[in-house]
C-alpha cells in the first residue's frame, strides 16, 4: 500500500493541467452556471405568465370576437394553462434563487434537493397535466372551428391530430422526459448520499 | 471610485493567492481540466458577487473554500455533459503516450484514485493534500473537527489503497 506521505509529495509537485484563466475573464463571464439556469427559468416563466395574462385579459375584455361558449372555454383554458405553467416556472426559479454559495454544504445540498424534488414533480405531474389539458382545450377549439367541415374532413383532422398527440406522448416524451426524469431521480439519490456523507 | 479600485485590487490579490489551489480542489472533484476551470470561474464569480457578505467570522481563505465546495457540489446538478471518469475512459497507457514523464503519470494516477472516492471525500482529501489546517477544512465543509479527523483517517487509508491498486494494475 502506498503511504500517504508519498501521495502528499506527489501532490506538491504538480502544476495545473490548464492555464488558470486571467482575472479579466471573470469580468467578461460574470454569471455562474446557476445564474444562467435561473435567468432562463425566470425568462420562460415571465413570458408564459405574460402570454397567459394577455390572452385572458383580451378574452374577458372584448372576447376576441368569440361568440360560442366552446371556443371561449378553450381559449380561456389555453390562457390559464400558460399562466399556470409560467407560475410553476417562476416558482422553480425562486427555489434556485434560494441556493446560495455561502450556505453550510449540508444546507446547500438540501436546497438543491428541494429544487430537484420540485423538478421531479414538474416532470411527473405538471408536465402530463399540461399536455392533457392543452390537447383537451385544442379539441374543444377544433369542435367549434371545424363545424362547417364535412364529417369525413372532421374525422380525418381528428385522426391526424390524435396521431400527432400519440406520437408526442409515446415517442417524443418518452425520449426526452423519461431521460430527464431518470437524471433527476439519480441526482436526488446522489444528493441524499452526499448529505449522508457530510453528516 | 477609490473604494471600487480597492475592491478590485483586493479581489485580484485573492485570486492570485487562491486560484491555483481552488483549481486543484475542483480538479480533484471532477478530474476534468475544462470542467475544473469552469468551476474555478464560477467560484470566483460567486466570491466577487458575495464579497460584501464576508463578515470576518472565519478566515477569508476558509470562506473562499466554502464557496468552492458548494460550487463543486452544485455543479453536477446543472451539468448536462456530466461524465464519470473511469479508469477505462482515461487509460494509463493512453496518458503515457501523451506525456512520458513518470511524475506526470503518477499525478494523473493520483487524480484517478481521488476520483474513485465519494464526492464529499474528494473535496476533503484535496484540502488535506493542500495542507489546510483541520479547523479550516471543518469550517469549509461544515462538519465538526472531531468528525472530520475520523473521516480524514479513513479517507487517507482508502486513497492509499486505491492508488496502490491502480499503480499495480
Amino acid at each position: 500500500m502506498a503511504d500517504f506521505e508519498k501521495l502528499q509529495s506527489l501532490w506538491n509537485k504538480q502544476e495545473p493541467a490548464v492555464v488558470i484563466p486571467a482575472i479579466e475573464s471573470l469580468k467578461e463571464e460574470n454569471k455562474t452556471a446557476k445564474d444562467k439556469l435561473m435567468q432562463a427559468m425566470f425568462f420562460r416563466g415571465t413570458v408564459l405568465a405574460i402570454t397567459g395574462i394577455v390572452v385572458l385579459y383580451f378574452l374577458f375584455s372584448d372576447g376576441f370576437g368569440i361568440a360560442s361558449t366552446l371556443s371561449f372555454i378553450s381559449v380561456a383554458g389555453l390562457g390559464m394553462l400558460c399562466l399556470l405553467q409560467g407560475i410553476v416556472e417562476l416558482y422553480a426559479g425562486r427555489k434556485l434563487l434560494k441556493i446560495e454559495p455561502l450556505q453550510e454544504p449540508t444546507v446547500h445540498i438540501h436546497a438543491w434537493e428541494n429544487y430537484f424534488e420540485l423538478r421531479r414533480r414538474m416532470l411527473a405531474v405538471s408536465g402530463p397535466v399540461y399536455f392533457v389539458s392543452f390537447n383537451l382545450f385544442m379539441v374543444l377549439f377544433f369542435l367549434e372551428a371545424l363545424q362547417t367541415y364535412t364529417i369525413a374532413q372532421r374525422v380525418s383532422i381528428f385522426i391526424g391530430y390524435g396521431a400527432w398527440v400519440i406520437f408526442g406522448w409515446f415517442v417524443v416524451r418518452k425520449r426526452t422526459t423519461k431521460k430527464e426524469e431518470q437524471r433527476v431521480i439519480a441526482t436526488i439519490e446522489n444528493l441524499k448520499r452526499i448529505q449522508g456523507a457530510l453528516n | 471610485m477609490s473604494e471600487l479600485l480597492n475592491a478590485d485590487k483586493e479581489f485580484a490579490a485573492l485570486y492570485s493567492t487562491y486560484s491555483k489551489n481552488i483549481y486543484y480542489l475542483c480538479m480533484s472533484y471532477c478530474n476534468d481540466a475544462d470542467i475544473a476551470k469552469d468551476l474555478l470561474q464560477d467560484t470566483f464569480i460567486s466570491v466577487w458577487k458575495n464579497k460584501d457578505k464576508f463578515r470576518g467570522d472565519s478566515q477569508i481563505g476558509t470562506w473562499i473554500y466554502r464557496i468552492a465546495v458548494n460550487t463543486c457540489l452544485g455543479y453536477i446538478r446543472q451539468d448536462k455533459k456530466s461524465k464519470t471518469v473511469s479508469l477505462e475512459d482515461h487509460s494509463v497507457e493512453e496518458k503515457m503516450d501523451e506525456n512520458s514523464a513518470g511524475e506526470e503519470r503518477a499525478i494523473q494516477l493520483l487524480y484517478e484514485a481521488i476520483q474513485q472516492l465519494e464526492e464529499a471525500d474528494r473535496l476533503i482529501i484535496s484540502m488535506v493534500l493542500q495542507e489546510l489546517p483541520y479547523d479550516q477544512i471543518a469550517q469549509a465543509i461544515g462538519i465538526r473537527e472531531g468528525t472530520l479527523r475520523v473521516k480524514i483517517y479513513r479517507i487517507k487509508q482508502q486513497l492509499a489503497t486505491i492508488y496502490s491498486a491502480i499503480e499495480n494494475k
